[in-house]
Formats: C-alpha cells, structure tokens, sequence
C-alpha cells in the first residue's frame, strides 16, 4: 500500500486563526473525509499541503516526496477540484481540453470527453450558460482526464443534486477501489462523507479534535438521552457536548461501551457526522 | 506555460473580437485622413489594457489558485504574462509600423516621413516601460489596482502637460527632452530590455510569495 499523504506537526498561523499541530496520513485504496464548521480550517489544511499556503513549520510529504523540493514532479499525480470552476464564462469543453492538455502531461482527452458524454455536459455551450452542478462536474471531469493518484476534492459535491452526487461517489468509490489511489474530500454534506469515508478528520479552529476511523466513530460515538435528574448525576468528563430540551438532556459522547457498562439505565443512540459536530460546537451550552 | 498563454488567448476572444472591430474602424479613419498617429497609439495602449484584462479574468474564476494544483511552476505563470504583454507590443508596433508605412506611400512620402514611425517606435517603448511597472503591481495588488496605476502613470503627465498648456506655460523643456529621445532611438530596446529584466525580478520574487 502506498502511502499518499503523510502530514506531520503543520502549523500556520495567520493574524486572526492558527492551524495547529495537524498530524495526518493517507494510505492508497483510501478515502479521508474532512469535515468542519464554516472557517474551521479545511481549505486553509488542503491549500497548505498543496503548497498554495506557506507553512509555518512541519512536514508534508505527498506520494512519498517533500512538495517544496519535487512540487511540479508531484501535482502530476494530483487531482484538485475547488468550489469555484476555474474556467472562464466564455470558454467551451473544447476549449478545457484543449488548454489542459497543454498543461498536463497526462491528460487523457478521450477519457475525458468520455466522462463529458457519461455526465451529459454540452460541448457546444459557453461555460457562462452552466449551472453550478455542471461545472462542478466540468471540474471533477478534468481532474480524474489526468489519471491521478490522489484526489483532493473541496466540496466537491456542493450544488449537485441527490441522483448527480450519487454518480459522482461511485466514480469516487472506483477511483480507490485499487491500493493505488486515495482522495481527501472536505464536505459540508456529511451523508457523503459518511458513505464513501474509510477515515474522517474533524477540524475545529484549526485543530483536529479527532482523526478516526468511520466505522470506530460510528461504534464509540453515542448521543445519550437522559432526564435532567439523571444528567446531574452524570460525569462531566464523558460529555463532548451537550443539549437541553424540553425532554430533558443529550449529550454526545465518546467511550460508548464503558460508559453503557457504566450507566446501563440510560438510553443510547446512533449519531451521524452532522449530531457530532453539532453536540461539539455546542460543548456545555 | 504555451497553455497558459492559450487560456489567456481562449478567454480573450470575444474581447479581441470587439476591439478588433474598434482598430478596423481607426484603422480606416487613419489611412482616409492619412494620418496614422492615433491610430498607432491606440492600439499599443490596448496591449496594457488586453494584459490587464487577462489578469481580470483570473482572478474572476480564481485561476491562479487551480493553477497552483497543476504541474506547473510560479515562475511559469509569471513568464506566460511577459510573453503574452510583450508579444502583444510587437505586434502593435508591426501594425503600426504597416499602417505608416502603408500611409505615407499613400502620400508619395519616405516610410520615415513626418516623424510618425519614429513616433510608433516611441510609443512602443513608453508602453513597454509602462507595462514593466503594472504587471508587477498586478501580481502584487490585482488588476483593479493595475488599471489604477496604468491610469496614473498615462492620465497624470498628459494631464500635467495640458495643463501647463492651458495656462501658458513654456513646454520648451518638455519638448527638448523629447527632442532628445528621438534623436538616439538605438538606445529604447536596451531600456526597454533593462526595465523588463528588473519587473521580471520583481513579478518573480512578488508571485513567489504569494499564498492562495
């Protein structure tokens, strides 16, 4: 398995805002979901391992190799969409293809007039007439025509619509399907992430609060339901956060097994990604 | 960077397009009045105008910052806009040269006749100096800031001058150095090469360090 990422004690640190300590990795056949609040710092992480923002300190090595020596050499095995399509309003697919194919020295033009024919882009239409799905597909089309290694995708699926987003995470879930290939993914639509996932980093003011497995957080992660009486009696410790309701208390914790173990009198459920970081941002409010 | 300077080229057609149309019609005007003058200088001040325009439409789609995910260098991106502005120069100043050339055999004159090719190999270099200064400050502040500073640097002496114009001052001075310039033309592509080298430095070191 070849490792794509490996992320060690990045720091960078901005006026207002500090990414700090970020320790991260990504082997091949993998999925990285990043997920976080709205200034959490998940585009400012994938703009620092890209070598788009100048690092404080740390190391990134991306496919094996440090980006400040070997940049041209690596982004040929990159793939990166953003929000924003970079192409110009009067630009056509043709036209796409014809610059990136001056760029990219492996760009594969059939391949991706294939995936224009697969998602139904128009070829003869200027970009200015595209909704925002059909550039965001415009862009993922682009990035896999370059036979990455690595994706890294910044809300990729914003814009799409359910039956569009679907297509898109298959082609997703084929891309890692050998050991060859991984993608990092930072979303706001955590369904996604929590579908095509194999790992989720959760970003908050700059700093990872966990960095797990989905399927560890989907077995150690709790919401417990409790009566303001049985809340009082229980530990503050074990609450990653909380919520009053006019039912009584819930609270996100971590440690589900040894706290069943511990308060078997108290109801537990399922949380998905959006309960998680709802319940942490509230913390004890 | 050839397919950087296509994007730029791809983004700019419908633009060439329509100023293509403006040089016609000048274009016209200019040989009908067998006067090239206005001519030639308005189409080397639209190689300013095209650049900036590149560097417009960008930052519009953020450009620069997908850029940086390609295999690509800085320096690249940096190089491609010199190629493309300085590029655009000499094809004004061949097409100016043409129209002169092309106006006073009209007129039964010598191709250097009136001044007015010497007057295109000037302007030529004015706006090569020009551009030496805005691309930097481009890279640096964004193209809005860069029309700012063509504006100020073109707009600001020609206004001066009219001014002192209008109130009757003696231009004698003005005209001397004038004079003076278009005496030793041999020596405008070694300035023009110096100040190019010393904004190429400039533009490298500014994109450089430049975070996205």
């Amino acid at each position: 398995m070849t490792q794509l990422l490996s992320v060690k004690n990045l720091n960078k640190r901005f006026p207002n805002f500090q990414l700090k300590n970020i320790n991260v990795e990504l082997d091949g056949g993998l999925v990285l979901g990043l997920i976080g609040e709205n200034g959490a710092g998940k585009t400012t992480f994938l703009k620092c391992i890209l070598n788009m923002m100048h690092i404080d300190s740390g190391e990134v090595l991306m496919l094996g190799q440090n980006m400040n020596n070997s940049e041209k050499d690596v982004k040929k095995d990159l793939g990166v969409v953003f929000e924003q399509c970079p192409f110009g309003d009067h630009i056509e697919i043709k036209d796409v293809a014809d610059i990136i194919k001056k760029i990219h020295p492996k760009f594969n033009e059939a391949k991706f007039y294939d995936y224009i024919e697969h998602f139904g882009l128009p070829r003869k239409q200027k970009i200015k007439t595209f909704s925002k799905g059909m550039k965001m597909k415009l862009s993922i089309v682009t990035a896999l025509a370059c036979d990455p290694k690595l994706l890294i995708l910044d809300e990729p699926t914003s814009g799409l619509d359910p039956v569009v987003r679907g297509e898109i995470l298959d082609i997703f879930s084929d891309f890692v399907s050998d050991e060859e290939h991984g993608i990092i993914f930072s979303s706001h639509i955590t369904s996604d992430i929590e579908q095509i996932a194999d790992y989720v980093v959760y970003i908050d003011h700059g700093q990872i609060v966990f960095n797990k497995e989905k399927d560890e957080i989907r077995d150690n992660f709790a919401i417990v339901k409790m009566t303001v009486e049985q809340f009082s009696h229980f530990d503050p410790q074990l609450c990653l956060g909380y919520e009053k309701n006019q039912f009584g208390v819930e609270a996100l914790v971590e440690n589900k097994s040894e706290i069943q173990e511990a308060y078997p009198e108290l109801i537990f459920e399922r949380v998905n990604l959006d309960q998680i970081m709802r319940y942490h941002s509230k913390g004890g409010k | 960077m050839t397919g950087l300077i296509f994007k730029d080229l791809v983004n700019l057609k419908s633009y060439i397009k329509s100023i293509a149309l403006m040089c016609a019609v000048f274009l016209v005007i200019s040989i009908m009045n067998e006067s090239p003058a206005f001519f030639t200088g308005y189409i080397q001040m639209l190689s300013i105008v095209i650049i900036l325009a590149t560097f417009g439409y960008d930052e519009k789609v953020e450009w620069d910052h997908y850029a940086m995910t390609l295999p690509i260098k800085r320096n690249d991106i940096v190089k491609s806009k010199y190629i493309l502005a300085y590029s655009m120069v000499l094809i004004m100043t061949i097409i100016g040269a043409v129209t002169v050339t092309v106006v006073n055999l009209i007129q039964n004159k010598d191709i250097m006749a009136d001044g007015n090719m010497l007057a295109n190999l000037l302007i030529a270099s004015i706006i090569s100096l020009v551009i030496a200064v805005v691309i930097p400050f481009t890279f640096k502040y964004g193209s809005e800031k860069g029309r700012y500073v063509m504006m100020s640097i073109i707009v600001i002496p020609l206004g001066f001058a009219a001014l002192l114009n209008a109130m009757n001052v003696s231009m004698e001075s003005v005209i001397q150095f004038i004079e003076i310039l278009a005496k030793y033309p041999i020596i405008y592509p070694f300035v023009i090469i110096i100040a190019i080298g010393i904004s190429y430095m400039f533009s490298l070191k500014i994109f450089d360090k430049k975070e996205f």
